[in-house]
């Protein structure tokens, strides 16, 4: 059969395997210097790309971390700020306390948990709170008084302490019905 | 002179001092090969060398990478088929011609080619084959004269063995005919 392949192959190679095909003169040795070339202008390419990228991922890497470091500094700054500035409602709420806790216990407990609120609530909040320590410095206020009276006698009683034992004194303190018995 | 087994090759390219040499050796090794099976699908010998040259540039950049799945020769010719389509696809492109105007301009050339024989029966051969569709020419080309396996043939155009064995089939008859009407 003439269309088997066998057959055209048999046909074909009566003609022969010869591709005809030729090259110039010394073609492969100028081929193999050419490509020596051109492999070590690769070579040189391939070694500045892989420094390239080398100080690529250091340089990124470097900027990463001093990102993190600044906003980690940033994000910290912002966090203390608010500390650093002295908050006027905590002062009031630390007197509140100071105040309650030295004086009536049962009000402080109280007045502690009002106070915490205070924190977190608006200001008129606190307002009903300032009468009791308004009562408290009333109290305080007499105590100071009854204190200083006190004191002003003991040390007239000291200057006089001489001169208290002599009759002429104790009788002048009979005179002021203000009698001491030393 | 005798050339080095691939094995010997391939150890020497994986070292670093002797990678230059090994690709010496290589490509004196392969240099023809790589250039005949170039040619027989441009035929141009000016196109040819281009493609060469591009040949040998990949396998230096990836010859670190070969795993060893096949012979190193299938996998150069492999770089050597894929080039060479990817070249014509380009060049036909670049001039704005369709698969038949491309096909007239490489047979009116066969006559005129001073790296190309002489002889009738060569060029009519030659002429045969370069009418054929691209894929049906590589088909024909690795199976005439390089004898090689379907199997091998499978490897290295990432065809079935069945749709290569069809297309070698329609390829003789296309030159069965060609041969008949010269």
């Amino acid at each position: 059969m003439n269309n088997n392949p066998e057959n055209i192959m048999k046909k074909l190679e009566s003609y022969g395997k010869e591709t005809g095909f030729t090259v110039p003169d010394g073609y492969y040795d100028d081929l193999y210097q050419k490509m020596m070339g051109k492999i070590a202008v690769e070579k040189q390419k391939t070694t500045h790309r892989k420094q390239l990228l080398r100080f690529s991922l250091v340089s990124g890497a470097a900027a990463t971390v001093a990102l993190l470091i600044t906003l980690n500094f940033i994000l910290n700054t912002s966090d203390v700020q608010p500390l650093s500035q002295p908050n006027p409602l905590m002062g009031k709420v630390k007197d509140s306390l100071h105040l309650t806790t030295t004086s009536t216990p049962v009000f402080a407990e109280n007045s502690s948990l009002k106070a915490s609120d205070d924190v977190v609530e608006d200001q008129p909040k606190t307002t009903p709170k300032t009468a009791p320590v308004k009562e408290r410095d009333a109290s305080t206020s007499k105590k100071v008084e009854k204190m200083t009276d006190e004191t002003t006698v003991l040390s007239v009683m000291e200057f006089y302490e001489e001169d208290a034992r002599s009759d002429e004194f104790t009788e002048t303190l009979m005179d002021l019905e203000c009698y001491y018995d030393f | 002179m005798a050339h080095p087994n691939d094995e010997y090759i391939l150890e020497m390219f994986a070292t670093e001092k002797t990678r230059e040499q090994a690709f010496g050796l290589l490509m004196r090794k392969y240099n023809t090969e790589i250039y005949n099976s170039v040619r027989r699908i441009v035929f141009s010998h000016d196109d040819a060398d281009d493609i060469v040259q591009n040949v040998l540039i990949k396998i230096w950049k990836h010859l670190a990478s070969f795993r060893g799945d096949s012979s190193l020769k299938t996998w150069i010719t492999r770089i050597c088929v894929n080039e060479s389509l990817t070249f014509i696809d380009k060049k036909k492109r670049m001039l704005q011609l369709d698969d038949e105007e491309y096909v007239e301009r490489v047979l009116s050339s066969i006559p005129d080619d001073s790296h190309f024989s002489s002889d009738q029966i060569v060029q009519m051969v030659q002429t045969g084959i370069q009418s054929l569709p691209e894929k049906q020419r590589v088909v024909f080309t690795l199976r005439y004269y390089d004898e090689m396996p379907y199997e091998e043939m499978s490897k290295v155009l990432d065809t079935s063995v069945g749709a290569l064995k069809t297309s070698y089939h329609f390829a003789v008859k296309k030159m069965e005919e060609f041969l008949s009407k010269h």
